[in-house]
């Protein structure tokens, strides 16, 4: 694989800073309760935590795909959780976001997928019509190239594998130009094998583009191998926020409670 | 092996095949319905064997078809006719329905919002294609116009419905990753939703092109133009070797349309456009379509441009008819208020009655009789090719001829009155019904059949027991539905003379008593509207 093109102007205002971030999709059952923590450093944060409890609502907060109750989402000077309309369409060109299951569209081609990315961007009839600007479509190229589909440009998605879709999905995202990458378990779809390429791939993205990569996962161990720091969740609240090495068993045994399951 | 096991009193075991007493009740209730309601619409054996005598007689005069040139010439023009009105109504409708389509779909779009088109696509089905023909006669006057825009109701109603239900059930996901990198909403439209809907949307709209060149022959009865204008003057002269004629051409038009919609789908629904990537000086460069799909498609749009074009340039429109008909439309409707409430009990209660026996009547026949044509049709049962072949020509003809033109032939055998009405009924369902109940025998599994078969079970007892039990869900929801469909039929059939509220509808029309029309048409709509939750009722609790 050969490097990743990198954003020309990186630097610019690229802190989130998440305060008392709270979610109630029924009234009085907070599933997010008070989250508060910050993400600046360029890399792999992974969040850990079992099943529902709000891993995935957090990150679907950030971009708005969820409407959170109260608290504030700063990502270079504006609140997320304020915008509407056309202010938050800008800032979501701003947040990429990888799926658990890819969400591309199935009956389009890879580099359709791939160039959905710049939606945000062009208007409604270069979409139409796919006349998208030149350099977006060198981008794409570059961007299919360095996550290894460079023969799969007019392949249609349905037909490619899980950690293919994956692949797609990531370079969905980068095409954005994004400051952040969210990722909403990327690799709970995939096989062992795969998933680690699929890490292996945020996290070279992370480095390269030199952005955060916020991302939820499972696989403890996974988020140990490329994580820079880890965030672990119990019940709606942050318990552990550190380095990977700082993760302890006793951490692990009240983010998931018990401690039968570790072996 | 161990004996059954017995409670205490015997009385508590469970039969294996217990009695469903509720259900046999419903079933002879149903039956002795069926029977009161035949001797209500006067089907009596004497009525019916001279029926025959007459249908004999009938049948005599219209052969041999009549192929004189004269009448020839006549036939092209209204079938040429018909095609352009087809042509244009399916265009324009399909182009209307789109934006409805996508305003009534509840996972994209606010609530009031597909209130409001939910509301217009449940307007433009209520009422049948001929009495919205009826009513633009009225307003824009006789001719291919008023046929048009019946047709484009009838398209809308249609094809938003079905669009509508498509985008409903795409998967949200690639529409939530759009929305994730800030596409604007028509953007997300033109790169998520299309994409998915497509295939569906092109199907749709290839049906409908045949299914509006089969009701233009309709709308051409009440004045709307086309072939079926052509066909009403050539049964009032009783040039009924002419009717033959027309009717035999309309069943080949409609059979070529078939054969064109689905050579369309096989084209454009299944594989995807992929494009190609060639290497350019700078780099890779992209196509969208390689040079055979683009010329596919170029040929595609070209033949559908030109053939718009050209109905469009030759129909005869009046164009000082088209300025005065919002005057004309709203004086219409100010003339049925208000509603003359006292025509009621008089008239219409009892042509009411008349069309639920028809609609009942005419499906239960239809049921009966679509039963053996599509074990002939189902290829898992009839494997001689001959019997599935005759099996689905009677399948086509009886659906290519629409239900009110069938009235026209049963009036002239058995004389004006529900009996004709009840035969059209059934005799245009058992296309539809027998297509259906084909499909689902053909869909049955191999496996319980294989297994009677195998255990030496007479063909008998393997329809019964190993076909019966798999395709009864589809059955009962295929007569639901036809007779859903067929009460809204049932409500025309008396412009034709074959009874019901159709016949109240034509007197009060004749008279111009249009506050009486109004009634009409409002109890036309109550009837819908509750046949409509009653089907739905009905299906949730035996499907």
């Amino acid at each position: 694989m050969s490097a990743l093109p990198v954003a020309e102007a990186p630097g610019h205002g690229r802190a989130l800073v998440i305060r008392n971030l709270v979610k109630e999709y029924r009234k009085g059952q907070p599933v997010l309760r008070d989250i508060s923590l910050s993400v600046s450093e360029p890399g792999i944060v992974a969040i850990i935590g079992p099943s529902g409890t709000g891993k995935s609502t957090l990150i679907r907060c950030i971009n708005r795909l969820v409407d959170p109750t109260s608290g504030s989402i700063m990502l270079g000077g504006t609140d997320l959780a304020k915008l509407q309309g056309e202010p938050l369409r800008a800032a979501r060109r701003r947040l990429g976001m990888v799926f658990q299951e890819y969400n591309l569209v199935e009956r389009l081609t890879v580099i359709e997928n791939v160039l959905c990315g710049r939606l945000g961007y062009v208007p409604v009839w270069r979409a139409w019509t796919r006349r998208f600007p030149e350099e977006d479509i060198a981008h794409a190229f570059a961007l299919l190239e360095s996550v290894g589909l460079g023969d799969f440009a007019t392949r249609r998605a349905d037909q490619l594998s899980g950690g293919q879709r994956q692949r797609v999905g990531i370079a969905r995202a980068v095409m954005q130009e994004p400051d952040l990458i969210l990722a909403d378990e990327p690799t709970s779809s995939l096989d062992p094998k795969t998933s680690v390429e699929i890490m292996e791939l945020l996290a070279k993205v992370g480095r390269e583009r030199n952005i955060p990569v916020l991302v939820n996962i499972h696989n403890v161990a996974l988020a140990r191998r490329y994580a820079l720091r880890m965030i672990g969740m119990s019940k709606g609240l942050v318990v552990y926020d550190g380095p990977p090495a700082g993760l302890q068993d006793s951490h692990l045994a009240e983010i998931y409670g018990g401690e039968g399951w570790m072996e | 092996m161990s004996a059954p096991p017995v409670s205490a009193g015997g009385s508590l075991r469970a039969r294996a095949f217990p009695a469903n007493w509720p259900l046999r009740l419903g079933a002879v209730l149903f039956v002795a319905y069926v029977i009161y309601a035949a001797g209500i619409v006067d089907i009596r054996w004497e009525r019916f064997v001279q029926g025959l005598g007459n249908g004999a007689r009938f049948l005599g005069r219209m052969f041999p078809p009549n192929l004189a040139h004269d009448k020839l010439q006549l036939l092209a023009q209204g079938m040429l006719e018909s095609l352009q009105i087809a042509i244009i109504a399916t265009g324009a409708g399909v182009l209307l329905a789109l934006p409805v389509g996508l305003c009534a779909a509840r996972n994209l779009m606010p609530l009031p919002v597909t209130i409001l088109a939910r509301g217009l696509i449940a307007l433009c089905r209520t009422f049948h294609p001929v009495i919205v023909a009826i009513l633009f006669v009225k307003a824009v006057g006789f001719g291919a116009l008023a046929g048009i825009l019946a047709l484009i109701v009838a398209t809308i109603g249609f094809i938003a419905k079905l669009i509508a239900e498509a985008i409903e059930e795409m998967s949200m996901k690639p529409i939530e990753a759009l929305r994730a990198a800030g596409s604007p909403f028509l953007s997300v439209v033109v790169m998520g939703v299309v994409p998915q809907v497509l295939p569906r949307f092109i199907g749709f709209a290839a049906y409908q092109l045949d299914s509006n060149l089969r009701n233009s022959a309709l709308v051409g009865l009440v004045g709307g133009g086309g072939i079926g204008a052509t066909l009403f003057t050539a049964f009032q002269r009783f040039d009924y070797d002419f009717v033959l004629t027309i009717i035999i051409a309309i069943i080949l038009a409609v059979m070529a349309g078939e054969i064109l919609s689905a050579f369309m789908r096989r084209v454009y629904q299944d594989e995807a456009p992929s494009g190609e990537v060639k290497q350019g000086a700078s780099g890779p460069v992209w196509h969208r379509f390689t040079a055979a799909e683009r010329g596919m498609r170029l040929a595609f749009w070209g033949v559908a441009a030109l053939a718009l074009g050209w109905s469009v340039q030759t129909i005869e429109v009046i164009p000082e008819f088209l300025y005065d008909a919002p005057a004309q439309t709203v004086d219409l409707f100010a003339r049925m208020w208000p509603i003359d409430w006292a025509y009621f009990p008089k008239t219409v209660q009892q042509a009411l009655i008349e069309t639920l026996h028809t609609a009942t009547l005419g499906t239960v026949l239809a049921i009966l009789m679509a039963t053996p044509v599509a074990l002939m049709c189902a290829r898992n049962i009839s494997s001689s090719v001959w019997v599935n072949t005759l099996g689905r020509f009677i399948l086509v003809a009886t659906r290519s001829v629409h239900t009110l033109v069938w009235a026209l032939l049963f009036v002239a055998v058995f004389g004006p009155g529900a009996l004709a009405g009840v035969m059209a009924v059934a005799v245009h369902s058992i296309g539809f019904t027998g297509k259906f109940l084909a499909e689902a025998i053909e869909e049955a599994k191999p496996g319980p059949i294989e297994a009677l078969r195998a255990a030496g079970a007479p063909w008998r007892s393997v329809l019964l027991k190993g076909f019966w039990p798999q395709v009864k869900p589809a059955f009962l929801a295929v007569s639901l539905f036809r007779w859903d469909i067929n009460v809204r039929e049932s409500a025309v059939l008396g412009l034709v003379g074959a009874g019901g509220l159709g016949v109240a509808l034509q007197a009060a029309m004749d008279n111009l008593y249009w506050d009486q029309v109004g009634l009409v048409l409002v109890v036309i709509f109550a009837v819908v509207v509750v046949t409509e939750i009653v089907t739905a009722t009905l299906r949730a609790k035996v499907i």
